[in-house]
């Protein structure tokens, strides 16, 4: 990797590949780094490798069902000490979910545990990781409610979560995961299945909460309007592979891959009326099954630009352009930067 | 809360008055008279008529049946036809080791399905041990699993006394050594089906997102199993003791058999080989009672795992 290493850097995931009992390839060779307070977005359709990338990094993909993990993910623990995720036992994982990095998920409905209050899954989290009393860590959670501007934590602390909404339940879901405050959040599709009026509310609470504490996070989505309004840089995902990455301005205004481009595409705007003649597109076929992937460049059958004898047989690199910080995978991108935008 | 207990004790009435009415006209019918029954077969007409009639055993059916309902709820359940002693006094003492074999089948088999199955889920040799005892438990008739026992620990081995029983005041060990074989033995059916009910819901609940959550917090596996998987997978289970609540009481009486354990199991079967109606009435009645009392409590233990569910 020729991408800048500095001292900021938080989570370093180098080369990493999943392979799941039964053959199928998640993640094939996924390299990224996010730094310290920055907001990183993994984009991309289901089946595409985001979110196993997340659990690969919380040491979540279970090993002992037969899948296969290689590659390197270093992450930097609060105490400044590099661990590398692949290589730790079981207990050293342990010590480090929830504590060094946490993760929070897609469906606050099913993410709590019915038969326990709020405040003692929140006082689990912290005390798995700090000796403290039960008074003490019933303090803390109910300070970790507070901030994510839960009307009346008190009541929240002693309540079920049937009793909850689900966006009340997301925030007490985020409260618990940064009850430990951990410098690296992991948001899996945080507000996919909230209402858009809740979703705001959600990604308000969680932009403030990252100026405030310096966190990092990776923001897990299939939702490109998400990754415009919160993230610093935007890494897109298809076929276990990152096909773009770059600052979100350089993706949203100059996309360079032809995937980008047509997710892009699809995306319904404003003014855009199908009068004149433009229709939100639709990128033809479907994500290819992950037990066997196309050979070539993975997305070259659905692409619009593909060249026969050319796309379908060499596999092209993540390379550097513009900028450098931005970087595609295709083996046409000079080529079509002529042709489109 | 307490509404609904009192209600439901009502609604324990009618079944009580039901099933109660089935058993006396039913045995009734098949006894016959209960004074030739008591005479013996040498006895003349005369005599049996005459005591029939001292008895109130020429009145109609339901007459009799009144009466001694009205008797019964007053704790007069009349005397034993083989021993004349008052059924009330039989069956007192006989009630403590029953339940006590009954409360500790239900313990073992739930504590045992639950525990030894969470320990065991992906393990790939005790994974399999742990589901041909559930089987063999299922499919072994009781009687056989009591006499497999005992030829195993007592006639072989020498470890534990076949049969017989030993109060508590005898001390603590003798008890347990006592009633350890007829524990395990009754135990069995449910251990085995308890099994196979939490080990699906178990295999459900693991999966579920917050279990995930739970080792996404940073909790051993030991404690994801235990904490997070075990209580929502137990409901199922207690659902399944209330239903098998009738069940067990059948199989305490063959198990109070092989073993010759002074409960009301035994009770009951000899009671049925002397033709001893008041017995079996008032076993009948005290066991249906017991049953209708341990549903409601297994419907309480519910609502106290399970927040979701509330009794009303």
């Amino acid at each position: 990797m020729e991408d800048d290493f500095d001292q900021d850097v938080l989570l370093d995931v180098r080369r990493l590949s999943v392979t799941f009992a039964g053959g199928v390839r998640a993640l094939r060779g996924v390299s990224f780094q996010v730094r310290a307070g920055e907001v990183v977005a993994l984009v991309g359709e289901s089946g595409s490798g985001k979110s196993t990338s997340g659990l690969a990094v919380m040491g979540l993909i279970e090993r002992d069902r037969g899948a296969e993990v290689s590659g390197e993910i270093r992450l930097r623990g609060k105490d400044g000490d590099e661990k590398e995720i692949t290589g730790l036992s079981e207990r050293e994982l342990r010590a480090l979910r929830g504590n060094d990095v946490a993760m929070i998920f897609q469906e606050p409905m099913s993410s709590l545990n019915p038969i326990y209050a709020i405040g003692s899954q929140i006082c689990e989290a912290i005390r798995i990781h700090r000796s403290v009393s039960r008074a003490e860590a019933a303090r803390d959670a109910r300070e970790a409610l507070d901030l994510l501007g839960i009307p009346n934590p008190d009541r929240c602390m002693v309540s079920y979560p049937h009793q909850l909404s689900g966006g009340m339940r997301q925030r007490v879901m985020i409260a618990m995961a940064l009850a430990c405050r951990p410098r690296m959040l992991i948001a899996d599709e945080p507000t996919t299945a909230l209402d858009v009026t809740i979703q705001a509310q959600i990604i308000a609470h969680l932009k403030r909460l990252q100026r405030q504490t310096g966190m990092a996070i990776l923001f897990i989505t299939h939702n490109l309007g998400l990754v415009a309004e919160i993230a610093d840089r935007a890494m897109v995902m298809y076929a276990g592979e990152i096909v773009e990455s770059g600052p979100v301005a350089d993706i949203f205004g100059a996309p360079r891959m032809p995937y980008t481009r047509a997710l892009l595409q699809s995306l319904p705007r404003l003014g855009v009326t199908r009068a004149s003649g433009t229709r939100i597109e639709a990128i033809p076929g479907n994500v290819p099954s992950s037990a066997r992937w196309p050979s070539g460049c993975a997305f070259h059958p659905r692409c619009r630009y593909v060249v026969a004898g050319r796309c379908d047989a060499s596999e092209p690199m993540l390379e550097a352009c513009d900028t450098g910080r931005h970087r595609v995978r295709c083996l046409r991108w000079r080529e079509l930067e002529k042709v489109a935008s | 809360m307490l509404t609904v207990v009192v209600r439901r004790l009502l609604l324990a009435v009618p079944n009580v008055i039901l099933i109660t009415v089935l058993l006396f006209f039913a045995v009734s019918g098949l006894l016959g008279s209960p004074a030739a029954l008591m005479l013996g077969e040498d006895a003349n007409r005369e005599t049996i008529a005459e005591l029939n009639a001292s008895m109130g055993f020429d009145r109609p059916l339901i007459v009799q049946y009144l009466d001694w309902m009205g008797r019964a709820l007053q704790g007069d359940f009349g005397r034993s036809y083989t021993t004349q002693e008052r059924v009330a006094d039989a069956i007192l003492p006989r009630v403590l080791p029953t339940l006590e074999l009954a409360f500790l089948a239900i313990l073992v088999a739930t504590l045992g399905a639950t525990v030894l199955n969470s320990l065991a889920v992906g393990r790939r040799v005790v994974q399999p041990v742990i589901q041909i005892l559930s089987v063999l438990g299922i499919t072994m008739p009781n009687f056989m699993i009591g006499i497999s026992l005992i030829f195993l620990f007592s006639v072989e081995l020498g470890w534990l006394p076949s049969t017989g029983w030993s109060p508590w005041s005898d001390g603590v060990i003798a008890h347990f050594v006592h009633i350890l074989m007829p524990v395990l033995t009754l135990s069995a059916f449910y251990f085995g089906s308890f099994s196979l009910v939490y080990r699906a819901e178990y295999e459900a609940v693991r999966r579920r997102l917050y279990v995930q959550v739970a080792r996404a917090k940073g909790l051993s596996a030991t404690g994801v199993s235990f904490k997070h998987v075990l209580p929502n997978s137990i409901l199922p289970v207690i659902t399944y003791i209330g239903i098998s609540l009738g069940h067990l009481a059948g199989g305490a009486v063959v198990t109070e058999s092989v073993f010759s354990v002074p409960g009301l199991g035994s009770l009951f079967v000899n009671a049925i080989l002397g033709r001893d109606f008041p017995v079996m009435l008032a076993v009948s009645m005290f066991i249906i009672v017991g049953v209708v009392i341990a549903n409601l409590l297994a419907d309480l233990v519910y609502t106290l795992v399970n927040p979701q569910i509330r009794l009303d």
